[in-house]
Order: C-alpha cells, then structure tokens, then sequence
C-alpha cells in the first residue's frame, strides 16, 4: 500500500484550492497513464473515460462491499470518480494511481455509509444487513464469501473488507475509521470468526469439492 | 490453557502463536484444520475479483462531471466549431457581398449593401466599404487567434476534431479569402490567410487518412 498522503485517508477527498495539472510526462509505455491523468485533469472527457474504463471495476467493487448494498454502491461509486477527477490536481504519482484513486473511493464510500447510517436513524430504523446479491458470473466461493460478507454487521464488514480483501493495515484503517489500531484488530478477529461460522454452514450445504479450496 | 476459539484463532492468522498458544495447536489436530481453514478464507477474500459497475454508470458520470465544470466533452467542441463556421460564414457573405457590389458596378452607392453580414448596412464611398472590410478582417484575425489559444490551451489534438466540420470551416474561408483577393490584391492579409487555410486543409485531410488508417 501506498503512503495515503496524496488521496488523504483523513479527511476524505479534500481538494486544495488552487492546483495545476500534473506535467506532461515523457514519452514511454507507462506514461500513457500519466498523459491520461493530465488530460483528465484538464477535462479532457475522453481521457476520464478511459481512466474509468480502467479503473471502475475495481472502485465499484470496494464500494459495493462497504456499501453492502448495490444502488448505494452506483451513487457512492459516482461520488467517489467525482471527488477523484476533482483531485487530480493533487496527484503527484509518488503512489501508483491505482492506490491513489482506492483510497478516495474507501474514503468516499465509508463516509457517504456514515452519512447514509445518519439519515436512516432519522427515519425509520433499518435492519443493519442488507444482503448484496450475487451476480452472474461469480464462482460459488466468491458468491459464499459476499454474501457472508453482505451478513456482517456494518462495523466488522468494514474492518474485514479494508484489512482481509484491500490489504490496508490497523493503523490505516484506524485513521479511516476513527477508531484506534487495537480496535480495529479485534473487529477483525471477530469478523473472521463470524465469517466462519457463517461459511461453516455453507459447507454442510455445498458439495465437498467446492469448499475444499478454502477449507482445507 | 486447553482451548483456542475462533476469534483467537482468527488472530493467529496474522500473528505467531504464543508458546501457550502453539503448545495447544501441536496437540489439537482439529483446531490446525480451523485454523487453515481461517488462513484459506482470508485468502479468498484477498482474492475476490473487481466487480463490473452496472451498465451506463459511465453516460450518468459523464453528466455530472460535466455538470460540475470538471470535463468539457465533445458538444463543447462542436459547440465551438459552430461558433467558428458562423465567424467565418459571416466573413464570407460580408466579402461575397463586397465583391458582388463591386462587381455590378453599383459601387460607390451600393457598396455592401447586399453583403454586410446582417444585410442591412450600405457605404457612402469606396473608402468606407474598404474600412468595413478592413474591420472584418480584424474581426476575424482576433476569433482566430482567440480560436487557437482554445485550442492550445485545452491541449487538443487533431483527433479530438471534428474534421467534416474542420474541413468545412476551412473550405469557407478559403473561399472568402480568395474573394477577398480578387478584390483587394494589394491587401497582404488575404493572401496570407488563404494560403494558412489551404495549409490547415491539406493538413487535416492527411490526418484525417492516416486516422482513417
């Protein structure tokens, strides 16, 4: 993982007033990239929408898991390309923009859930778990895992998706969070545990030969 | 200490157990079993593949992007192309309207008065039918050199154009400035921007084909 300064885990999207585009690159394979990133800074159309090309499946997919729920997932993923393209400016490519531009999606999603989590007290209480469905495509285990995930309370759901599927450490988390390092250590044990049990039962329910790549 | 549960052993995922802790692993096969079980599952996780966002996610972004003033799509340069095709459409019915008068002999009376752009305006003498199209040509001189600081500063390339629209631009003026020099052929200007025109033109049909390619 990168240092997270650039994409600013804490607070989550901040854009400096007053930025300039990041310089032409010179000519190489990897500054296709970097030329697409200074054209989209400058609002070139075509070049966002080959940044999004790129990088929207993985930004969709962290979202949705920490969205747990597949229309707040399209509206926190547009948030998240949004506060992104408003922040190229910023981006200096001292981390890959890849880890870049994840980190403002976590940050983006996790705060539009605090947001979301607030209004709804407000109005009628709702269940925590809303179950994301599988979709077409996914592999047996893969649909297990996120819907076991999709069942985890909100809090371990976010520990466990940060640490155990993004790669992000206590401390990171941590900061996203605003809990301390320890915290976040037992949430994830917890939610280790809980997924499990969870998959536990999946097992007696599926054929040994799909589990057995899991659970040796 | 007999037993491990689950969330120890989640723990043990990621950290070496303590000697207590190793001591009762060595002598419970089905606590080892749990836990690689657990060490499979994290593995998974880390695994799980990017998700497709839902289809058309990108016309909804493309619009609020725009909306916020952060992209200037294509409508921006069609918008500005049409912009140039009426400064150089107006060029060239001013010039034409010029030259027709000139031509039918209805000058110094009529000078312009079929061709000033709006159609409405007439000259009192040569010299002042000179002066409005001396004042066309600066017109046109300061929408193209403003045309092509846009061009610079936005960083387009020839790609980015529209060229049927380039190609039509370009045609226009060529016309209304080999007009014009028909006209005035004492004028510099004119030839200068008839041969810059013919320039642009043969260059955007070469990029044009090799785009084509």
């Amino acid at each position: 993982m990168g240092d997270g300064r650039e994409a600013g885990l804490v607070p989550a999207g901040t854009v400096h007033p007053v930025q300039t585009c990041p310089r032409a690159p010179q000519p190489g394979s990897r500054d296709i990239e970097a030329q697409l990133i200074r054209r989209a800074c400058e609002g070139d159309g075509r070049a966002v929408r080959a940044l999004y090309d790129r990088y929207s499946p993985r930004v969709y997919a962290v979202v949705r898991r920490i969205a747990g729920d597949d229309d707040l997932a399209e509206d926190y993923a547009q948030e998240a390309w949004i506060r992104a393209i408003r922040a190229l400016p910023t981006f200096r490519g001292e981390a890959r923009f890849s880890t870049w531009l994840h980190r403002i999606a976590v940050n983006s999603a996790l705060q539009a859930v605090r947001k979301e989590k607030n209004r709804r007290k407000r109005e009628v209480p709702l269940p925590d778990v809303i179950p994301v469905p599988p979709r077409m495509g996914d592999t047996l285990m893969q649909r297990k895992l996120e819907e076991a995930l999709a069942q985890l309370p909100d809090g371990m759901r976010k520990v466990l998706i940060l640490h155990d599927v993004e790669g992000y450490t206590h401390e990171e988390i941590g900061t996203a969070l605003g809990v301390t390092s320890g915290t976040s250590k037992s949430q994830l044990f917890k939610a280790r545990a809980k997924m499990r049990r969870m998959l536990k039962g999946y097992e007696n329910e599926t054929h040994p030969k799909e589990i057995e790549a899991w659970s040796v | 200490m007999e037993r491990l549960n689950l969330e120890q052993l989640a723990r043990l995922v990621d950290e070496p157990p303590t000697p207590e802790e190793r001591a009762v692993l060595e002598g419970n096969p089905g606590l080892r079993r749990e836990l690689d079980a657990l060490r499979s599952q994290t593995e998974a996780l880390g695994d799980l593949p990017a998700v497709l966002p839902p289809p058309g996610g990108w016309h909804e972004l493309e619009k609020m992007l725009m909306a916020a003033g952060l992209v200037f799509g294509r409508r921006d340069n069609v918008h500005l192309w049409r912009k140039w095709l009426q400064v150089a459409a107006a060029l060239v019915i001013f010039v034409g309207g010029t030259a027709f008068g000139w031509m039918t002999g209805s000058a110094p009376d009529g000078i312009g008065s079929e061709g000033s752009g709006s159609g409405s305006a007439s000259y009192a003498s040569i010299e002042e039918g000179i002066a409005a199209v001396d004042e066309a040509a600066r017109q046109y001189r300061t929408v193209y050199g403003e045309f092509q600081q846009f061009v610079s500063a936005q960083g387009l390339q020839r790609r980015s154009r529209d060229p049927a629209a380039e190609l039509a631009a370009l045609e226009t003026v060529m016309a209304a400035s080999r007009a014009a020099m028909e006209q005035s052929p004492g004028d510099q200007f004119w030839p200068e921007l008839f041969v810059r025109s013919l320039a642009e033109h043969d260059q955007t049909i070469r990029q044009f084909m090799a785009d084509w390619r």
